[in-house]
């Protein structure tokens, strides 16, 4: 995986649960949609922007597998 | 939604560096910062990541998902007012999680921690007792129904004392550098933990933080009841004070005698219970 993508899916992912905390605050969402969208969503928004940071600038694969 | 969960992430990792401080300075020691278990969460995500060769890849990475899931969803059963099972479901998943992060390595130090942890099954017979007990008082398992009987009657806390204990013994087992942390003794290096490391135990910290918070919040809803915010974190806070000074002055127990105390304490919620039985019909 690439740093840039890395980036992409944990954004994604903490738009889409902020998203559905909206529509559920607007009514447009029943609540217990909106928390497991949230409980799906955060473990993927913390994974991948700790990828995003801790990776190094460059073209290498990200986590690194081996040893 | 999201907000509630980095909130009691924050809160969860505060927690955590306060545990260490009071643990510290019951022995004599100064100690880190109250602050320190975010920096350290901070500082595993900066640190190299990478997955072992020997480690099942799928699980080994996937473990840290469910980790975070779980607690996060546990979080919203208790926001939601759901029912205590369902909490109860959550602890036997992280029970899942111990063992399943430890074999997924490769390494034998994860596999011993896996082993103490199904060792430590016998963690989750108090939960088990203590949710029967909660029952015969009011006769929901419904935290919302809990919360509602503790405004008419008065906190279960004392009207079911032996259930808190019993819960405040299944929490004791939870907290890290405690007598029942026989998963991550450090004889077995950091245990089950030992080969997840930079992001993947940035991430464990998450999970970790989300534990404790929740843990800590459903012993103040079920044997106190609904409080205002500031008074929850307030008695939270006192709760997980108590909990440092019980891992400050015990030391850890061999795995043998975890599951001796546990069976012990649950055998004596059993004669609790049938003497509420017999008592309340």
């Amino acid at each position: 995986m690439k740093k840039q993508t890395s980036l992409v899916i944990g954004l994604a992912a903490g738009i889409i649960a902020v998203a559905a905390g909206l529509l559920a605050a607007l009514g447009y969402l029943p609540v217990w949609a909106a928390e497991l969208v949230a409980v799906v969503m955060f473990p993927a928004f913390v994974i991948f922007i700790a990828l995003w940071w801790n990776a190094k600038p460059g073209e290498e694969d990200i986590p690194f597998i081996g040893y | 939604m999201i907000e509630y969960l980095l909130f009691a992430t924050f809160i969860g990792l505060l927690f955590h560096g306060i545990h260490r401080k009071v643990i510290a300075r019951v022995q004599g020691r100064p100690g880190p910062p109250i602050w320190q278990e975010i920096l350290h969460t901070l500082k595993f995500s900066f640190k190299e990541t990478w997955i072992p060769k020997t480690a099942s890849q799928t699980l080994f990475v996937g473990i840290v998902f469910v980790a975070i899931a779980i607690w996060s969803g546990a979080l919203f059963i208790l926001l939601s007012g759901g029912s205590i099972l369902l909490l109860f479901a959550v602890y036997l998943l992280h029970k899942i999680v111990e063992h399943g992060m430890g074999l997924s390595t490769g390494s034998p130090y994860t596999k011993f921690g896996a082993i103490r942890s199904v060792i430590s099954a016998a963690s989750e017979l108090p939960l088990l007792v203590t949710v029967v007990a909660i029952y015969f008082f009011t006769h929901s398992l419904s935290i919302a129904d809990i919360a509602a009987y503790q405004e008419v009657h008065g906190p279960l806390l004392i009207l079911a004392f032996p259930a808190a204990v019993a819960m405040y013994l299944v929490i004791l087992s939870k907290m890290h550098y405690g007598p029942f942390s026989i998963i991550e003794a450090k004889e077995i290096v950091s245990g089950n933990m030992t080969e997840h490391f930079g992001v993947w135990r940035a991430a464990l910290e998450v999970a970790y933080g989300l534990k404790t918070y929740v843990l800590l919040y459903a012993f103040v809803l079920i044997f106190i009841g609904s409080l205002p915010l500031a008074l929850t974190l307030l008695v939270m806070l006192l709760v997980l004070v108590s909990l440092s000074f019980v891992c400050a002055v015990t030391p850890m127990l061999s795995p043998y005698d975890t599951v001796t105390i546990q069976t012990l304490v649950t055998g004596a919620l059993v004669i609790y219970i049938v003497i509420l039985g017999v008592v309340m019909g």
